[in-house]
């Protein structure tokens, strides 16, 4: 079920909402963590004031993005890092192969990153001949399950323990257990052996500091911290949007990305990396950091859409979304599902197909609500609609019911003359045939008079 | 290479507006106090940390307390001052590693004792900055991980730790509590790659 298809969106939703089991699993999930993130968030008396400052942090960031990748990278290469930009997924590929090749590397280590997602990274390594596991426990499920995440930081919240049981059952050739806590314990087994022999680790970056040219990693497991430690070779792929400028700054961003992404108030490991191994006994002898551009300064160039970039990874606004909590990650057939996703996936990766996306929302502004950076996705899905219908996206029965309404709006004798001529129609037992409508909830019934004319005889009485 | 970059950054430059200035930063400057031992407690027991407080002769004994109940049998143990390197080599244990020759060699063990930098008390982290001789696997690959540490090292917050390390350090790790995953069904799991118990011996 990888890559789900873009243009298949509506037969996504279809197979989601009619799946009792996939309902079942998000809704589990999704009210867990949000109803934990009540606690974690209203314990801060400064929440909102959080979330302004890390506002302006990403806008002034992205507003000076160049400046902050030079220092970062001035700063990075002094202590020891090589740096190395690629401007789309082919180009940062061939860097990762480049070095895996040189060093001979056969088997390499991942911890969950989007951007490597992004790029299909996994898929290439293998591809070429170099076994690569993903060591995040749901990132490993959905690379088992040969699927896609369906959520940013939650990968296989759409999983019931019992599929999880059935996977490892039949992939790693154990007996079938559903017990959380046992099948956390196959995969510690299992994924020791990898890390103790890997050559390559690859991890993604939460924050990449400008001032110190520090590489951010923050995550739960452990997974990232023995990546970024064991293999003698570590490869950071990060998006151009990842720095900030002070190392300071990650006071606030700590506050807010833990609350929001998994509803913790700090993460379990945090990994601030900002040279090789030197002297300590058991890093990796060589770092590299490719920045990777792949579409982002499409969001750049629109003044409008440029907030997209200020995007922190954390997945708020899926869990927020109604519309996410009811199909959940895989009927967008994106790499980033929900409401972020909706307005990277067309301009980001400038997929026409991706312009329906948009307009599965409820432009009820909870994404907005929750973002801890203050990003304004429902505006910026209603300005992409905009930009659809005048792209000739909506169809002709679309098209020609507006043309008679602005008609209708204009005049309002031919507008009470129409709903008039409507009425009339509904009395006599004509049925609409909206079916795409009429399906899934009640036609509502036509008032048989408009309040205009009971207006209109109240005052003549 | 060089193309991408210029090609980047140029396009950057040309979306250059500095409009918002970056905002201000004001680092708490509460210096740490018994609260704040308080508060380490708090919130160390509150993400699954077991913390144990011993005066500096009760060390060894507190030591041997865990390795008995836990049923530890090797241990890696890095180097501290010597009274508590002597106390550390009559431990009840198969075997002690101090020099390992490899990080083969620490998954084998069952818990490893180190020290650290600070103690973060606003979220019960513990700071570890790496340099020469200390393991960061060593904190990971154990089945268990004991830290000794000295309530002198509690500072207050993670803004304090900006301030106090400048800059200046090769690599930081920030521990919270044990490894943890809610990757199944939101269950909560201790232990995946990490550790699946942290002590404290505070001093």
């Amino acid at each position: 079920m990888r890559n789900h298809d873009l243009t298949k969106f509506k037969e996504n939703v279809l197979w989601a909402l009619t799946n009792q089991t996939l309902r079942k699993n998000l809704n589990r999930a999704i009210t867990h963590t949000l109803s934990k993130r009540i606690e974690v968030v209203s314990e801060l008396t400064n929440w909102e004031e959080l979330r302004e400052k890390a506002h302006n942090i990403r806008k002034h960031t992205i507003e000076n993005l160049a400046y902050y990748l030079e220092n970062f990278e001035k700063k990075a290469t002094e202590n020891g890092i090589k740096i190395l930009w690629a401007k789309d997924a082919a180009e940062a590929r061939s860097y990762v192969i480049d070095i895996a090749r040189r060093i001979n590397a056969k088997l390499c280590v991942k911890s969950k990153s989007m951007v490597t997602e992004e790029i299909g990274l996994r898929e290439f390594l293998e591809e070429k001949g170099i076994e690569t596991v993903e060591t995040d426990l749901g990132e490993f499920i959905v690379q088992l399950a040969n699927e896609m995440p369906s959520h940013i930081t939650a990968p296989a919240m759409h999983k019931s323990r019992d599929e999880i049981g059935k996977l490892f059952a039949e992939k790693l050739g154990v007996d079938f257990t559903n017990e959380p806590e046992n099948l956390t314990k196959i995969a510690r087994r299992f994924l020791r052996e990898k890390f103790l022999n890997a050559d390559l680790g690859i991890s993604g970056a939460n924050f990449l500091v400008a001032e110190t040219g520090s590489i951010v990693i923050v995550e739960n497991e452990g997974n990232a911290g023995l990546s970024t430690t064991l293999p003698k070779v570590h490869i950071v792929i990060a998006g151009i949007e990842k720095v900030i400028p002070r190392l300071v700054d990650l006071t606030i961003f700590f506050k807010i990305l833990g609350r929001s992404a998994t509803a913790q108030r700090f993460t379990s490991y945090v990994s601030i990396i900002n040279a090789p191994r030197n002297k300590k006994p058991d890093s990796p002898e060589e770092i590299y950091v490719i920045l990777v551009d792949n579409g982002r300064t499409n969001l750049l160039r629109s003044e409008k859409l440029k907030q997209a970039l200020y995007c922190i990874k954390c997945g708020a606004c899926m869990l927020a979304c109604p519309i996410y909590q009811r199909v959940g990650g895989h009927a967008y057939g994106s790499i980033y599902p929900g409401p972020i996703g909706s307005v990277l996936t067309p301009v980001q990766f400038a997929f026409d197909e991706a312009l329906i996306l948009p307009f599965a929302s409820s432009l009820c502004g909870k994404c907005h609500e929750i973002c801890p950076v203050k990003i304004e996705i429902h505006h910026l899905l209603l300005w992409l609609r905009h930009k659809a219908v005048e792209q000739d996206f909506s169809p002709w029965i679309e098209k020609l019911i507006f043309k008679l309404w602005l008609i209708g709006m204009k005049n309002h004798k031919l507008y009470e003359f129409g709903a008039k001529i409507l009425r009339y129609i509904r009395k006599i037992g004509i049925k609409p045939e909206l079916k795409n409508w009429s399906k899934w909830r009640t036609f509502p019934e036509i008032a048989p008079k408009s309040f205009r004319e009971i207006w209109r005889r109240q005052e003549s009485k | 290479m060089e193309e991408a970059r210029k090609q980047i950054i140029q396009t950057l430059k040309t979306y250059q507006i500095n409009k918002t200035p970056l905002p201000e930063i004001e680092t708490d400057q509460t210096p740490a106090s018994s609260e704040s031992v308080e508060r380490f407690k708090f919130e160390f027991e509150r993400v699954g940390g077991n913390l144990i407080e011993a005066k500096p002769k009760e060390i060894y004994k507190k030591l041997s307390e865990i390795i008995s109940s836990e049923n530890i049998q090797k241990i890696f143990a890095e180097n501290f001052e010597k009274s508590i390197d002597e106390k550390i080599k009559d431990l009840q244990v198969s075997q002690i590693i101090t020099q390992p020759h490899s990080e083969k060699q620490l998954a084998d063990v069952d818990a490893s004792i180190t020290g650290c930098d600070f103690l973060i008390a606003e979220t019960g982290t513990i700071v570890f900055i790496h340099r020469e001789n200390k393991f960061k696997s060593a904190v990971l690959l154990p089945r268990i991980h004991i830290v000794i540490a000295n309530k002198t090292q509690i500072i207050s917050t993670f803004e304090e730790l900006v301030k106090r390390i400048d800059g200046n350090f090769d690599s930081i790790f920030l521990i919270t509590g044990p490894s943890r995953t809610a990757d199944i069904e939101k269950v909560l799991v201790r232990g995946v790659h990490g550790p699946q118990k942290v002590y404290i011996i505070l001093t």
